[in-house]
């Protein structure tokens, strides 16, 4: 009951911002070619659409970069890095080759508790390492710093910020600085947080991740399944938030929702686009 | 005679006294007891005369050292800077003066002559008219001889320079050798002689010289912007841009200071200089003070590249490399060379070597073009069918990788893409299966993290581990992926490692690794955590 105002609020706001009701979800500007694969929102009618991995798809389309703003990502653990760096590494690939060079800021915590980057491995997700220029900040200050020069540069596909823990300086303000700036130029910046706090953030999009094991292997060994994570979308202005969770597939990075429970037909879902029909089949695990 | 003393150089009050350099220490106590001597230091007086070369930079970029106490300042085309030869000498004098230096110094056409005139002349300027002339009365050693060529001239009667250079030349040269004559032309000027500068010579140079000494920093910044629009001037004429730039700032207390950039690409933009320059300048201004004033401020470009005006780009794409490249240039600027980097493939399958992390500003944005190793270059070869056609030139000699267990063949073609071309032949059907997940970690410590981990049998994968105090509980693993030393580069070999690609109960990823064949290397095998995976 109480969702029909809360609905009609998050319509009129996304009114007073300039967005079409329909496309209250579609954040990404170039939607031509990407929207050929994913369907209209459904429930657009009712201004609310009910969240699954296709708004994921809509947010971070294939073959285009996503909205130019502060993109959170937000892991529990130091430990979870892993899964923070491959979704991120995840949204680039699905950028596409031809997206641009991409900056990489990281700043001493994080990559003393989870090493540097891998050339071998970033060629095995799909993205050329060459495209890459990794900045090494020694403080979160200077990782700060060496985002914003960045953004000063256009024709970057993203610019991504590894700043781990809670550092003082990472603020509402710097997060303000940030978005401001990131949508002037239109770049996306993507602010890794390994251990970050659920504190005050100017972002516009907020991902709380975490690794997902494996799902059953279809011939029934115990090998590793494709990258999993479970995913929860905790702040998406303008859009729909919840939670999923989805593998990648590694050849051209699609999303496909993994089913809360484990059946032997789910495998064979990966080769196939991810259709709103099959999510509901399927039964995504929303979480609250 | 080792442990003799004698003395190393004397002052005016000590020479007046009668005592010359070379005396014994003995005897010059006897003919002056109230004589203070310090020890020699022939180091310090190096250093000594390094400084004041460095100070003499102001008046030219080409200072030569004449050890032990000498130096040549090339002033050629400087002088109208200070208001002719006698103003540059002024000011030269009342520097070295002020800086409580007791100094000769002569301008002269040659090196030759102008080091005559200062150890042994009157005049403190020469014209070429006047050379011959000035030189005619000074005693032979003002040649720079060996002392006993000019004992031996000495005692031949030809004690000047001017009776030397009358003299017919053919049996001087058969007496005395070559040598004599060339500095007998030199000091005439007869024959060019070239010093020895002890900077490099700097391809251009832009100088600003203050009247009034500066003490600010914003200042400073608001010269070197100045100069900079001065050098593209320049730069542009040649058709160039500076790669290597210098700032040198003279301070009025004779103390030099300065830094210097080295950019990605050739630059001429005065705004693109300056903003790389700004961190230096502020890492200058935090360790130092100019209290006594900046009088003058110089930028040389040491090095240069042909830099062709920018056309218009229909991509955009030489753009946006220019845009990088300045960005690398300001951040490596504040950041340090080493903390802007690019991958760069390796040419080994030793997994650290496989990718480097180099500095960006020294190298252009290239190709990764991976080895044909095991792991990545299939999975690559998946999305970049080149790969499949051209595996990576000569392929690897001593190919060590195993994958002893059960994995379906089909997949075996996305480990090698050498074998994946042999695969496809015989009818194989890889592409019915979808790739792997990638077997190379997103993420690679430097040095292999030591874990401990318990395996459930010697040469299986690791059932749980303890990784930085917290323990993980593997459900799946995949591996041993076997990476040998390379023996073949000689040297010590370390022992082999096998690799696996385990995830734990939460779906953390990781790449460990067992150093050490069981019962044939080790018998206590040691686990290493070394990547993460997503």
């Amino acid at each position: 009951m109480a969702s029909v105002p809360l609905s009609d609020l998050r319509a009129r706001i996304a009114a007073l911002e300039g967005r079409a009701r329909g496309a209250a979800v579609s954040t990404s500007a170039p939607a031509g070619e990407s929207a050929a694969e994913t369907v209209p929102a459904p429930g657009a009618s009712s201004g609310m659409p009910r969240f699954d991995a296709s708004v994921l798809e809509r947010l971070y389309p294939q073959g285009a970069r996503p909205e130019g703003t502060v993109h959170d990502l937000v892991c529990a653990h130091h430990r979870d890095t892993g899964a923070l760096t491959g979704f991120a590494a995840a949204l680039i690939a699905r950028m596409g080759a031809d997206a641009g060079p991409v900056v990489w800021v990281t700043d001493a915590v994080t990559a003393g508790e989870t090493g540097g980057l891998y050339g071998p491995g970033l060629a095995a997700f799909g993205i050329d390492p060459a495209r890459l220029l990794l900045v090494t900040a020694k403080s979160p200050a200077e990782a700060l710093w060496a985002m914003e020069e960045a953004l000063s540069v256009p024709h970057l596909a993203a610019i991504v910020g590894e700043i781990g823990g809670a550092p003082r300086v990472l603020d509402l303000t710097a997060t303000r600085r940030l978005a401001l700036r990131a949508e002037r130029r239109g770049t996306p910046v993507l602010l890794l947080r390994p251990a970050g706090p659920d504190t005050a953030s100017a972002a516009r999009v907020r991902l709380t991740l975490a690794p997902r094991p494996s799902g059953p292997d279809p011939h029934g060994l115990a090998v590793l399944g494709r990258p999993g994570f479970s995913i929860r979308l905790t702040r998406n202005r303008g859009g729909p938030t919840g939670a999923v969770d989805l593998e990648v597939r590694p050849h051209d990075h699609g999303f496909v929702p993994r089913p809360a429970h484990p059946l032997p037909v789910a495998a064979e879902a990966g080769d196939r686009p991810a259709r709103p029909g099959a999510a509901e089949i399927v039964a995504l695990r929303t979480a609250s | 005679m080792g442990a003799a003393q004698i003395l190393a150089a004397v002052d005016a009050t000590a020479e007046a006294a009668g005592l010359e350099p070379g005396l014994g220490l003995a005897e010059a106590r006897a003919l002056v007891p109230e004589l203070v001597v310090e020890p020699h230091d022939p180091q310090a007086d190096a250093a000594l005369l390094d400084a004041l070369a460095t100070a003499c930079d102001r008046y030219t970029p080409l200072v030569a050292l004449d050890p032990p106490d000498g130096l040549f300042l090339d002033v050629t085309g400087c002088v109208h800077l200070f208001g002719g030869e006698a103003g540059l000498l002024a000011d030269l004098r009342a520097r070295l003066a002020g800086a409580g230096f007791a100094a000769r110094v002569a301008i002269a056409p040659s090196a030759a002559a102008a080091w005559a005139m200062a150890r042994y002349g009157r005049a403190d300027i020469l014209s070429e008219a006047a050379v011959a002339d000035a030189l005619e009365p000074l005693p032979v050693e003002a040649l720079r001889l060996a002392p006993e060529t000019a004992a031996a001239l000495r005692s031949l009667g030809l004690k000047t320079v001017g009776s030397l250079a009358a003299q017919p030349r053919a049996p001087l040269a058969a007496r005395f050798g070559a040598d004599l004559l060339r500095r007998l032309d030199r000091a005439y000027g007869h024959e060019e002689e070239p010093i020895t500068p002890r900077r490099a010579m700097p391809l251009l140079v832009m100088e600003r010289r203050l009247a009034e000494p500066i003490f600010q920093w914003d200042v400073v910044a608001a010269y070197l912007a100045r100069l900079a629009a001065s050098l593209e001037e320049r730069l542009e004429a040649r058709g160039e841009g500076a790669r290597r730039l210098v700032l040198t700032l003279f301070h009025a207390d004779g103390r030099v200071s300065g830094t210097e950039i080295a950019t990605t690409g050739p630059v001429r933009d005065p705004g693109r200089i300056a903003a790389v320059f700004a961190p230096k300048l502020d890492a200058l201004a935090a360790r130092l003070t100019i209290d006594s004033g900046i009088d003058l401020i110089r930028l040389m470009a040491f090095e240069t590249a042909p830099l062709t005006a920018r056309q218009g780009d229909l991509d955009g794409h030489a753009e946006a490399e220019a845009d990088l490249a300045r960005l690398i240039d300001v951040l490596s600027a504040r950041l340090g060379a080493a903390a802007v980097t690019r991958l760069v493939a390796g040419d080994s399958h030793i997994p650290e070597f496989a990718g480097a992390a180099l500095p960006a500003h020294t190298q252009s944005q290239g190709k990764w073009e991976p080895v044909s190793g095991p792991g990545f270059a299939g999975q690559e070869s998946s999305l970049t069918p080149s790969s499949l056609r051209s595996p990576a030139p000569g392929g690897r000699p001593g190919f060590s990788a195993a994958k002893p267990d059960g994995k379906p063949q089909g997949h075996f073609s996305w480990l090698c893409s050498g074998a994946a071309a042999l695969d496809l032949a015989e009818g194989a059907a890889p592409y019915e299966s979808e790739p792997e997940p990638p077997e190379r970690p997103l993420r690679l410590f430097p040095r292999p993290e030591p874990v401990e981990a318990v395996a459930g049998v010697p040469d299986g994968p690791p059932v749980r581990f303890r990784w930085r105090k917290v323990a993980y509980v593997v459900a799946r693993a995949e591996g041993p992926e076997r990476i040998a030393a390379e023996w073949w580069h000689g040297g010590a070999v370390g022992p082999t490692r096998d690799y696996f690609r385990v995830e734990d109960t939460d779906g953390r990823r990781f790449w460990l690794f067992r150093e050490g064949l069981y019962e044939r290397e080790t018998s206590v095998p040691r686990w290493y955590l070394h990547g993460v995976f997503a």
